[in-house]
């Protein structure tokens, strides 16, 4: 799934941009150089991002899975006569757009990764899980060994003699979930006001290299 | 300017060439399969010591997945399909798949890299392959005439946490002294940054076996196994290129490499139906004396290539309007324009990227 942001000047484009953009017959030429600059900033931008953005891994103690990194290399970009356009892939920036809801599909529910070990692996993984109920809609995958289904707990069967084990204290490993609404986040791509800077640099360099194929350098 | 925001194609250049890929499933080593050449190689998804071909087949559809990374790209499940697929396949990392015994495979030690079913092996091949196809791809848009002429110069830097980072200024060192610093920036070296013309022959030297055991032959990121560097697009902003006076012309490599020998590869000791199945994947093969080439398939590749560069070329010939431009590159450096105002769609939060824009002369 990919998103594709497409960069068109308007009469409120920077001068260089605005001076060039309104006397060629063709712009594929300086669309080109639109495409590849904004290419380049954009995975550069989203590369200096990945690195500050490790929230989830770090509140866990988890090792990053460098994710956005990988995204950011598969950035490209395309141009036409008519507009350059910039492709960046993965779901994560749907976010830019506004909320994203991220329902469960092929199974009944999301699996939340609640430890260090869960994190960046999926719950099919682990052959030892059984699910745990918290009360209150709370419900999570832990351990076999740990796990104590029912309430029998509260009827007064005490757990070591009803399962032959001590009470323990589970750890999730994974928190299930129906649904969940991740907010908008438009700083995982650049601003209009970066596209615009992106443009002009790419119109300058278009501007010169025209000068410079017609011998007109210095004027 | 407006930007538009349309959800659209699924499709990426790195996805295309993911999709052009045939299999070449081996029972050779990691040693053997580096005396492969390189262009059958940027062709085929391989896997060291990976001999069934549903797996690789496997591989394949996850890789694409993962460059795609829509719904299912999630590469927690598609590691989890992968060993499950496996485990179907009756897998077993001291025995291997069925038949590897015959072929004398060494066992592998379960959880290790040599273990097909062990996350650190799917890891690799999945992360590796994504990131070859991905620099692939820069590199062939970074060649282009328009990203030659605004960023001559590539700098690598890290793009992610790995846990044992390698000491990157060193090899730096190490593989420009190997080319004499031949386009490559002393003066950025000296300020511990890493930067190059894009046609250097570092990047060759950086990924070259020849200098560095773990590294990949190739002339992109990343270069080695497990490594997170990248290419950061630069101007030539240490001035000690001379890239502003003299320019730097396009390389065509997709030139290069037709005068490359058609690479050759022996298929004694394959099966016949393995034969047949190559033939049928890769496409361009030709099969004589026990060989197959691509020979025909790099030639073709080749031609295409400078076919649509020439269509470029003459198209911006017959687009520009030299009479009237004149006049208003005239009206413009006398400043008759005066600065219009940016329209912002977003209010940024902070300006993230900056540009250099640099006055005309």
């Amino acid at each position: 799934m990919s998103l594709q942001i497409r960069i068109e000047v308007s009469d409120k484009a920077t001068p260089a941009l605005h001076a060039m953009h309104g006397k060629l017959t063709d712009r594929s030429g300086l669309n080109a150089y639109i495409a590849t600059s904004a290419e380049a900033g954009t995975r550069q931008y989203i590369t200096r991002i990945a690195a500050s953005t490790h929230e989830t891994a770090q509140r866990l103690g988890a090792a990053p899975t460098n994710y956005l990194t990988k995204r950011a290399q598969l950035t490209e970009s395309t141009h036409n006569a008519d507009s350059a356009t910039v492709i960046v892939s993965g779901a994560i920036f749907r976010r830019v757009l506004g909320p994203v809801k991220v329902e469960a599909r092929r199974s009944k529910w999301l699996t939340i990764p609640a430890t260090a070990e869960a994190y960046g692996k999926s719950a099919r993984e682990f052959n030892d899980l059984r699910v745990q109920f918290f009360g209150r809609g709370l419900m999570g995958l832990v351990r076999a060994e740990q796990s104590v289904l029912g309430t029998r707990a509260r009827r007064g069967f005490r757990a070591e003699t009803q399962y032959g084990l001590g009470w323990k204290k589970s750890q999730v490993l994974f928190w299930l979930k129906k649904s969940v609404v991740l907010p908008q986040d438009t700083t995982l791509l650049p601003d209009a006001q970066a596209y615009s800077e992106m443009g002009e640099l790419a119109a300058r360099a278009y501007l010169k290299k025209v000068t410079r194929e017609l011998g007109l350098a210095g004027v | 300017m407006q930007i538009a925001l349309p959800y659209g194609s699924t499709l990426t250049e790195a996805f295309k060439l993911a999709k052009e890929r045939g299999i070449l499933p081996t029972w050779m080593g990691t040693a053997e399969l580096r005396e492969l050449e390189t262009a059958l190689k940027e062709r085929a998804v391989f896997s060291a010591r990976t001999t069934h071909a549903d797996y690789l087949q496997a591989l394949r559809t996850a890789i694409n997945k993962l460059i795609e990374s829509g719904y299912g790209g999630a590469q927690s499940e598609l590691r989890a399909g992968l060993k499950q697929m496996l485990a179907q396949l009756g897998y077993d990392p001291v025995t291997g798949f069925p038949g590897d015994q015959e072929l004398g495979i060494p066992p592998a030690e379960p959880g290790s890299l040599r273990d097909l079913s062990s996350d650190r092996r799917i890891n690799l091949i999945l992360d590796t392959q994504t990131q070859l196809l991905a620099g692939k791809g820069q590199q062939q848009r970074g060649l282009e005439p328009a990203a030659l002429d605004l960023f001559p110069c590539y700098e690598l830097v890290r793009g992610g946490m790995v846990r044992v980072p390698r000491e990157w200024l060193k090899r730096w060192s190490v593989a420009a002294d190997n080319i004499d610093w031949q386009g490559v920036s002393r003066e950025a070296y000296g300020n511990l940054r890493m930067v190059a013309l894009k046609t250097s022959g570092i990047w060759a030297a950086i990924g070259s076996t020849a200098l560095f055991d773990d590294a990949l032959d190739v002339d992109h990121p990343p270069f080695a196994f497990n490594s997170m560097m990248v290419w950061a697009e630069r101007e030539d902003a240490w001035g000690d290129m001379g890239v502003k006076s003299e320019g730097q012309r396009a390389k065509s490599r997709r030139a290069d490499a037709a005068k490359l020998p058609a690479p050759v590869k022996s298929v004694n000791g394959l099966d016949r139906d393995f034969i047949e199945s190559l033939n049928k994947k890769i496409a361009g093969v030709e099969s004589r004396d026990g060989k197959l080439t691509i020979g025909s398939t790099v030639q073709s590749a080749v031609e295409r290539a400078l076919e649509r560069r020439k269509a470029r070329v003459n198209a911006l010939e017959a687009a520009l309007d030299a009479a009237v431009l004149r006049v208003e590159i005239n009206a413009f450096t006398r400043r008759e324009h005066t600065p219009k105002r940016v329209e912002v769609v977003h209010q940024p939060p902070g300006l993230l990227w900056q540009s250099r824009p640099r006055p005309l002369r």
